[in-house]
């Protein structure tokens, strides 16, 4: 008596979208990230960010904290998302998809508007802003803006 | 806008997620098209009345959409 074939090969993390997907995704994108973020802790050494007697540990641990992203972004790269279990087969025709773009357009009218503020306020104040700080401002209002209107759509379904 | 998708799945015996897999959308989908808070892409709607046997104007009445008061 012979086994049945499994009827879906899919599986959680998926495999990657080149080489006939010979591979599991995770198994490309976790040595990939660890070498970027192993990158980044060089980069950190030879720009002088981490230096002194500490300058190797502070490089580890900018490495390890760059290292879980680094390995979630080449796993997006490379996944298939055809070889997901539970995907579905139309992402951009799902509500999720309206729910986002309404959510990423409402957002960017918020950082328009509120970077606009900002910057009437700081024009009549004289007030100077540090440019990574504004930028990281940027960022961070336009990701929780994103959020929350996300989960406005969802809720209303 | 209203239509008749709950009772066609319901006739079939199908749940929300079958629907939703026959379609390659997500439950969620089907659930905001059922209750008329998602108007479903062209492509979509196609499908939708692949999977019934029915030309779309069958499945949806935009007429009901305009008599809301507003």
């Amino acid at each position: 008596m012979g086994v049945e074939p499994r009827t879906d090969s899919r599986t959680r993390w998926g495999r990657i979208r080149f080489a006939g997907g010979r591979l599991p995704a995770m198994g490309v994108a976790i040595p990939i990230g660890l070498l970027l973020a192993v990158g980044v802790g060089a980069i950190t050494l030879w720009t002088g960010v981490a230096q002194g007697e500490h300058a190797l540990p502070v490089a580890g641990v900018f490495a390890l904290v760059m290292s879980w992203g680094l390995v979630g972004l080449v796993w997006a790269i490379v996944v298939d998302r055809s070889s997901l279990r539970g995907a579905i087969d139309k992402p951009d025709e799902s509500i999720e998809s309206t729910w986002l773009d309404a959510a990423m357009a409402g957002a960017f009218r918020d950082t328009i508007m509120l970077t606009g503020l900002v910057l009437a306020i700081l024009s009549i104040t004289g007030f100077e802003l540090d440019v990574l700080w504004a930028l990281i401002g940027v960022i961070v209002v336009g990701f929780f803006s994103t959020f929350v209107r996300y989960l406005m759509a969802k809720k209303r379904g | 806008m209203k239509n008749s998708l709950p009772e066609r799945r319901q006739e079939r015996g199908w749940s929300q997620q079958r629907l939703a897999d026959e379609l390659g959308v997500s439950r969620q989908t089907v659930i905001s098209i059922e209750r008329g808070r998602f108007d479903p892409s062209l492509p979509l709607a196609f499908r939708l009345a692949g999977v019934f046997a029915c030309r779309i104007d069958e499945l949806f009445d935009p007429e009901e959409e305009g008599a809301q008061p507003s």
